[in-house]
């Protein structure tokens, strides 16, 4: 999936194997609204918590600044067979609404597309 | 290590101890402390360790073959999880901050009678070193399938269908029990190989705790069998949680799953589940999320004991925490909330040192 375009924007640990390119929509409070989440974009967030349990089913994606291989999004993310990047501390510094990136969730690697 | 140590561990001990600390270390080295929802373990427990610990360290002297059977009412993952969090530590606060009076030799001969209570609970390797979790032997996992309804999830809509009812179903536990605390309503274990199949049972057999929220949930258990390949590469650590090297979602073969007792089979009716639960879930943790810290750690503590409730109805005691807890938590305010906030990664080594019961490190 490759292309010339595609570069390395973001690195951590992979916790739920998977490719997939989509749109970025940062969460960054307890106050958000599922409404606004669309299907097959990609969560990007502090950490996930139970309380987004409505956009994490619609997610393609699960991005996160903390986290480890059995954290909330990681457990999640591999029950619903959608890769996972945990632990990239800054993804929700680098990553921006309406960004388009890749996802390798094998690998721990987000590239901007 | 205790200086002038005066008392002998025996090899045994020593063994059911390194092993013990062993599995710790693998569990925390997949934990990033700073997510552990919504507080961590020691900022709810450092309040009431040492009451907590007390408790059953008196009824294990007062009578170890009592003790034993009240320990046995519990499952094997509320005996691990306790012996994961406070139990060590709290003992060693009783020692040291409390005058109470027991001895090194004491804390260890407790915690090891405790390690040798949920040892026999496995069929599997000592506390899950070779990553299975097992309490079912191999007759009785046979049997349960054999007997029961088997549904082939053949396309990725219905993986995703089981899938998204199992991340509602593990959220609601979350919101209901605390990250730390999932043993109060849960248990998942496996992989048991059954012919060409791994089975993973999961088991959510208290969804609705009336004594501790006021929730209104119209279902009381759910219990899901999952089969999947051999090459799935399931493991499952000592404090019950699940990793796998390829993705559970995608690899899963069949399913069946049981609420209240009753099949469900059709995928419009797990889809509707999965919007039930997600519902209760969503508004449950948006009530976590708007409790104060005080708050958290009082309704942490009532958690901590609910999920061992078994053990004090053998007593015919009341399960909820004493009035001493509570006063404890109201008049220290927020100073261990603060303490343990881990803005920072806990180093392993820090949780090696406290959940060895063989020393008087607390921290």
């Amino acid at each position: 999936m490759k292309t010339k375009e595609s570069k390395i924007i973001l690195k951590g640990t992979g916790a739920s194997v998977g490719e997939v390119e989509g749109v970025v929509k940062v969460v960054k409070d307890l106050d958000f609204s599922s409404a606004e989440f669309k299907e097959g974009d990609i969560l990007v967030t502090r950490i996930t918590n139970p309380s987004m349990i409505m956009i994490i089913t619609k997610a393609a994606a699960i991005v996160t600044d903390i986290g480890g291989l059995t954290s909330h999004p990681s457990i999640v993310s591999r029950e619903l067979g959608i890769p996972c990047v945990v632990g990239t501390e800054k993804a929700t510094k680098v990553l921006k609404d309406g960004m388009k990136i890749r996802v390798d969730g094998k690998k721990g690697v987000i590239y901007k597309i | 290590m205790i200086k002038n140590q005066s008392y002998k561990i025996s090899k045994k001990q020593n063994e059911i101890i390194d092993n013990f600390l062993l599995a710790n270390k693998n569990c925390i080295s997949t934990i990033d402390t700073r997510t552990v929802w919504p507080a961590n373990v020691s900022q709810i427990e450092a309040y009431f360790s040492d009451i907590y610990s007390k408790i059953f360290f008196e009824k294990f002297k007062n009578n170890p073959k009592e003790f034993e059977k009240a320990l046995n009412t519990l499952r094997m993952f509320a005996i691990h999880n306790m012996l994961h969090h406070s139990k060590v530590a709290g003992l060693k606060v009783l020692k040291r901050f409390e005058n109470y009076p027991i001895t090194q030799k004491e804390i260890v001969d407790f915690i090891v009678f405790m390690l040798n209570v949920a040892k026999k609970k496995s069929k599997e390797k000592l506390f899950c070193l070779n990553e299975n979790y097992k309490i079912l032997d191999n007759k009785e996992i046979k049997e349960i399938n054999k007997n029961l309804i088997w549904t082939k999830s053949s396309d990725l809509t219905a993986k995703k269908e089981i899938g998204s009812l199992i991340v509602s179903l593990d959220s609601l536990i979350w919101s209901l029990y605390f990250d730390p605390y999932r043993s109060a309503g849960s248990e998942i274990h496996g992989p048991y190989l059954v012919g060409n199949y791994y089975i993973l049972i999961r088991d959510y057999f208290d969804i609705n705790p009336k004594e501790i929220w006021l929730i209104k949930n119209k279902y009381s258990s759910v219990k899901i069998y999952l089969k999947y390949p051999k090459n799935i590469g399931i493991k499952i650590n000592f404090i019950d949680q699940v990793n796998s090297s390829k993705s559970l979602g995608k690899e899963l073969i069949s399913f069946s799953i049981l609420v209240d007792g009753k099949n469900v089979v059709s995928l419009s009716e797990i889809n509707s589940l999965f919007k039930y639960f997600s519902i209760l879930t969503e508004s449950q943790s948006q009530k976590v999320n708007k409790l104060t810290p005080q708050k958290i750690i009082k309704k942490g503590a009532e958690i901590y004991y609910y999920s061992n409730r078994d053990f004090f109805k053998y007593y015919k005691e009341d399960w909820r925490p004493s009035q001493e807890v509570y006063d404890r938590i109201d008049n220290w305010g927020l100073k261990f909330w603060n303490q343990y906030k881990n803005s920072e990664k806990v180093s392993i080594n820090f949780f090696m040192k406290l959940f060895d019961p063989r020393n008087d490190f607390i921290g």
